[in-house]
């Protein structure tokens, strides 16, 4: 299942790309800004500022799914048993059903419609999630095709999967781009239900396979923005000899909107991270001889 | 203010003069050519006028300003718009109380110059091109007229303008040349020939025109002079015994310098000015006719490059000080107050090498750092054009002012050979105005356009009978109403035949415009400076040039094809929406929370041009061709007396018309509520190309480009920070060159988008859906942000700017 296509991306892998966002992700990390990505089901997004009070959401409900309250249409998310009941009902588009079953042909040409700016960009497309590798069928399908049509992919992953998942898909990816939270195993699992083990085995056998890759670390305050953690990051992936890039990324809430949308709390601070705050490491890791950039 | 922008002290004084003089009128020309016309009242026209622009350009007030190093002016002072008297008075005795009360654009005459304008007024009522223009229109199309379905206003109350002329021949042969020339077809002439004595007033008026120019010329030389005998600074007198000098040589002579080459450049384009008000002329590739002369000086060591800028930054200041005063339904469309001087640079030479030198650098730098909205500037992308020169051009870009705009050399010199223009000339074209082309020197007035083609009021009338909802009148009965088509082919045929119907009509309406226009004021020097008029003894507007194409401008492109695939697809298709339902709240501009729902329906579940979707963009296209066909049967009134061409073309260079445009049309099936705005130009309509622009360039590439010669506009809208690291001004520029070399589109201008606009997008969002930003690591969708992130990022765009 998917969630997204996004044309004309510039900064998820080189040139101009165009990303299919996957649905479902083994972590739950708390600043994720597509928390719509994590569930392998579908969602609903009701923003309730859209509404024009239509009543339709109301009138298809069938157990009280949308109800009609004195500020205006409320959603109780218990009882939607049936999601795909209110897809595309809303004139509005203040109710959107998230996610679709991948159609390999239909997407394929779709992604294809980017291909002259692929060309010249040195883009293609790009896997992102979600988690892409939790999905490795729908990959390997997806990927096949574009392969075939000679589209350069790229894939964003945590890792956080068996490696057969990966290993069957090596052939097809002519980029990684992992990003990286921890490497506190405990700290990891606690704040995003990551398994550090499986990650570190896949690194280590990306790197056995002699499989160049971009390593990306969110750099979230109260979490691992802080000198201890950074450096033993970086100390770590100064271990490997297959990273051809870091990038440094800075905090930020852009995603917050979402998790309303998503009737859910966004736990974190709403303040960014300026890219200043991230300069003592850029020279850390530059300093170990890591090419290392702030943002992506 | 502070001088920012790192100018030299002389040019920012200029800079901020021109910028803090509020606009006034000037009636100095007025009086003077009406003087002339009470005079010589029996005279032929053209000698009547070659006469009037003689006295004017002798005895209106002239002025060299502090520092100023390029001299010359239109008026009597700077921001003073001239009055045209003839062309149209009354609109001025209307409104003349309310020029300092408009809402934008606004002119503060003191009550003097509005007394003066009161006096000269009452002699003119009922002689000026409008109204000759008005008495010579058939009834129906005045109608269609005044119903606003069409407009023409502009091209009767203003001369024609929207030319070049040619620069490289007067450069190269100097004004007595010209004189030799006139005498050389004149003496040739039979006067017992009606043609050969009606060519002997073209000529005895070009003659007249020429020398007034040059006396308009020798005046600064004089003045110059007298100044610098009176300086006390040595370096200031230096400088205007250099102007003195420079003017006397090229009063007569060809320039033999740089600086020589750009006054007499400038002087051409404040004279022409003089002689007709109509805006848009442009001074053609000048980095191409004025590089032999840098390049000598260069060579010779009398110029730095340093030096060449600051005078190619006082030019820009000059023609900035140029205003022109339009009537407020005419100003809507011109929202600004533009002149649209375009200059040009980059593009190819005749034998397809990368025509970028040293000037066009210097040229695109000169502008991008007095930052103003003159000149307008293009750059003719070509395929070979070096990445060195793309950055650069995308460097001053993102200072974000919305310049250069580029044109692309890959389909409109095709487009140019296949309409027979010789492939020299075809090599040689220049952006006209803002996007429009023409060969410069070579081409007639207006390749832009004249009438303004309203198609969300020509859609209307095919939904319902042929009735023009707006003015209640049937202008050509229609073949049915929207609740009478049984099938989407059937309403698609009415929409041909209406627009045909307009098409014809808007033809019909130029010829009339033409004819006053070509029977009253012919422009003298402007003909003298295009080919073949000198040859030939005839005026632009007779045929003397030697190519005639003009396009029509069509306003409401993008509405038009949602229009239908909404109708197609959700009426017609799904049936989601009846034909009942929807024409009932056509009319009623969706009434109520029902009218609501449908309009979100429309709006969220039929495809939007700008997205890539065949389904939309091949039927805009089908409809659209279905006019281009039809005006391909039309030709202007030059047809049969010497120019190649004559014919017409589309275009969609619609400058700020789709405001004005939209407040004249009611609902459209788009999801437009009645009276907003239109989409600009081949834009997308505002907020529904949520793809990105990659998705844009692919719909517009589906358009029949070629075929839309007057232009195919298309304004993007970035965020500062999308274009902010070098990595992404690649990016910007391998896309830019995927639409050109690849897709073959035709032009694309970037606006780079401010702090007000991310405000107005945070509180209107659904109008700015296209907007996209820089965040931290990826672009997204601005309005796909939650309230306090975009609070965010306008704080932080603030910051950057
Ligand atoms: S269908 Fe949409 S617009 Fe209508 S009431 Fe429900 S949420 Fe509001």
């Amino acid at each position: 299942m998917i969630f997204n296509v996004q044309r004309f991306s510039t900064h998820d892998g080189n040139g101009i790309r165009t990303i299919v966002f996957f649905k479902g992700c083994p972590l739950r990390c708390p600043w994720c800004s597509n928390p719509e990505s994590q569930s392998f089901d579908y969602d609903i997004f009701f923003d309730k500022q859209k509404c024009i009070g239509c009543m339709e959401c109301v009138k298809v409900s069938r157990n009280k799914e949308f109800i009609r309250t004195d500020e205006g249409i409320s959603i109780n998310r218990d009882n939607i048993t049936d999601p795909l009941l209110f897809k595309d009902i809303c004139p509005a588009k203040a109710i959107q059903v998230i996610g679709e079953e991948i159609d390999v042909e239909k997407l394929v040409k779709e992604l294809e419609k980017e291909r002259v700016f692929y060309d010249n960009s040195g883009g293609g497309v790009t896997f992102s999630g979600g988690e892409p590798f939790a999905q490795p069928e729908q990959l390997i399908m997806l990927a096949k095709e574009l392969k075939k049509k000679g589209i350069s992919i790229a894939v964003e992953t945590c890792l956080d999967v068996p490696w057969e998942n990966i290993e069957v898909a090596i052939k097809y990816v002519d980029e990684f781009l992992i990003d990286l939270k921890h490497v506190n195993g405990k700290k990891l699992n606690e704040v995003t239900c990551g398994n550090f083990a499986q990650i570190e085995y896949n690194l280590r056998k990306l790197e056995a396979e002699k499989v160049p890759v971009t390593i990306r670390i969110p750099v979230i305050p109260g979490f691992n923005h802080n000198a201890d953690d950074m450096h033993a990051i970086i100390d770590y992936l100064d271990s490997f000899n297959n990273i051809s890039e870091l990038h440094l990324l800075p905090y930020h809430s852009f995603g917050k909107g979402k998790y309303q949308q998503l009737g859910r709390d966004y736990k974190l601070r709403t303040e960014a991270l300026d890219k200043s705050e991230l300069e003592p490491f850029l020279v850390y890791a530059n300093n170990k001889g890591l090419k290392t950039v702030i943002g992506g | 203010m502070k001088n920012e922008l790192g100018l030299s002290e002389r040019v920012h004084y200029l800079r901020e003069k021109v910028l803090s003089t509020k606009p006034t009128i000037c009636v100095e020309r007025a009086k003077i050519y009406t003087e002339v016309y009470q005079k010589y009242e029996a005279f032929p026209v053209p000698v009547k006028r070659a006469i009037a622009l003689k006295e004017t350009l002798e005895r209106m007030t002239i002025y060299i300003d502090r520092g100023e190093l390029v001299v010359g002016n239109l008026s009597s002072r700077i921001n003073a718009a001239p009055f045209f008297p003839e062309y149209s008075v009354t609109w001025m005795l209307d409104e003349l109380d309310e020029l300092d009360k408009r809402p934008g654009d606004a002119f503060y005459p003191s009550e003097e110059i509005k007394a003066e304008i009161r006096a000269i007024s009452p002699y003119w009522i009922g002689k000026t091109t409008i109204d000759k223009g008005y008495a010579l229109m058939p009834k129906e199309l005045k109608e269609i007229l005044d119903a606003g379905i069409i407009k023409a206003e502009g091209n009767l109350t203003s001369g024609d303008g929207h030319i070049a002329v040619n620069h490289q021949k007067i450069l190269t042969v100097g004004l007595n040349a010209y004189l030799d020339e006139i005498q050389f077809y004149r003496s040739k002439l039979k006067l017992w020939d009606w043609a050969d004595l009606k060519k002997e007033q073209f000529y005895k008026s070009v003659e007249i025109g020429i020398k007034a120019l040059q006396t308009y010329i020798r005046r600064y030389e004089a003045l110059a002079l007298e100044l610098a005998e009176k300086e006390n600074d040595e370096t200031r007198r230096q400088e205007l015994l250099l102007i003195s000098k420079n003017c006397g040589h090229i009063a007569e002579k060809p320039p033999e310098t740089f600086y020589q080459a750009l006054q007499m450049t400038l002087f051409l384009q404040l004279v022409l000015q003089i002689e007709s008000n109509g805006h848009s002329l442009s001074f053609g590739r000048m980095d191409q006719y004025l590089y032999p002369f840098y390049e000598r000086d260069l060579k010779a060591g009398i110029i730095t490059p340093e030096f060449a800028m600051e005078l190619l930054e006082c030019t820009w200041i000059k023609i900035l000080g140029v205003k022109k005063v339009r009537s407020w339904s005419h100003t809507r469309f011109s929202a600004g107050g533009p002149l649209y001087q375009n200059v040009t640079i980059g593009g190819q030479t005749v034998d397809g090498r990368d025509a970028v030198n040293e000037l066009s650098y210097l040229i695109l730098w000169s502008v991008g750092k007095t930052r103003l909205t003159q000149p307008n500037l293009s750059v003719r992308f070509h395929k070979n054009m070096s990445d060195h020169f793309m950055m650069e051009c995308i460097k001053v870009i993102e200072m974000g002012f919305g310049m250069p705009a580029f044109n692309n050399d890959e389909i409109v010199i095709p487009g140019l050979i296949k309409l027979g223009v010789e492939k020299e000339d075809a090599y040689n074209y220049s952006a006209i105005g803002c996007i429009e082309i023409a060969v410069p020197g070579k081409w007639g007035y207006r390749c832009t356009g004249m009438s303004f083609l309203n198609f969300g009021r020509v859609l209307l009338a095919a939904l319902n009978d042929g009735l023009d909802t707006g003015s209640g009148k049937t202008f050509h009965p229609g073949k049915g109403k929207l609740v009478d088509f049984e099938s989407f082919d059937q309403l698609m045929e009415a929409w041909k035949d209406q627009v045909k119907f307009y098409a014809k009509a808007a033809v019909t309406i130029d010829t009339v415009v033409d004819t006053v226009l070509e029977e009253n004021v012919p422009d003298i020097l402007c003909s003298a400076f295009v080919d073949d008029c000198i040859e030939k003894g005839k005026f632009i507007k007779e045929g003397g040039s030697k190519y005639d194409f003009i396009s029509g401008l069509q306003v409401g492109i993008a509405n038009l094809g949602n229009s239908l695939a909404a109708i197609k697809k959700l009426v017609f298709e799904e049936k989601r929406i009846s034909k009942e339902e929807l024409a009932k709240n056509l009319e009623n501009n969706f009434e109520g929370v029902e009218g609501e729902k449908l309009r979100q329906v429309l709006l969220n579940y039929a495809p939007k041009f700008g997205n890539d979707d065949d389904y939309v963009d091949l039927l805009l296209k089908e409809a659209y061709m279905y006019f281009i066909e039809e005006m391909d049967k039309y030709h202007t009134t030059r047809f049969g007396r010497g120019p190649i061409g004559c014919g017409y073309y589309a275009g969609t260079s619609s400058i700020s018309a789709n405001v004005p445009s939209g407040s004249v049309v009611g609902a459209t099936p788009d999801g437009r509520k009645a009276y907003t705005p239109l989409a600009e130009g081949c834009s997308p309509s505002s907020g529904t190309d949520i793809l990105g622009p990659t998705a844009v360039f692919k719909s517009i590439a589906k358009l029949p480009t070629d075929k839309i010669m007057g232009g195919v506009l298309l304004n993007q809208k970035l965020s500062p920070a999308v274009i902010k690291e070098e990595a992404d001004k690649r990016k910007l520029m391998a896309m830019l060159r995927t639409f050109f070399a690849d897709l073959k589109g035709w032009h694309v201008q970037y606006n780079i988008v401010s702090r007000e606009t991310l405000l107005a997008a945070k509180k209107e969002p659904e109008k700015y859906r296209d907007l996209i930003v820089r965040v931290a690591g990826y672009s997204a969708f601005f309005t796909n942000l939650s309230p306090d992130t975009q609070d965010d990022i306008i704080a932080r765009t603030e910051h950057t700017l």
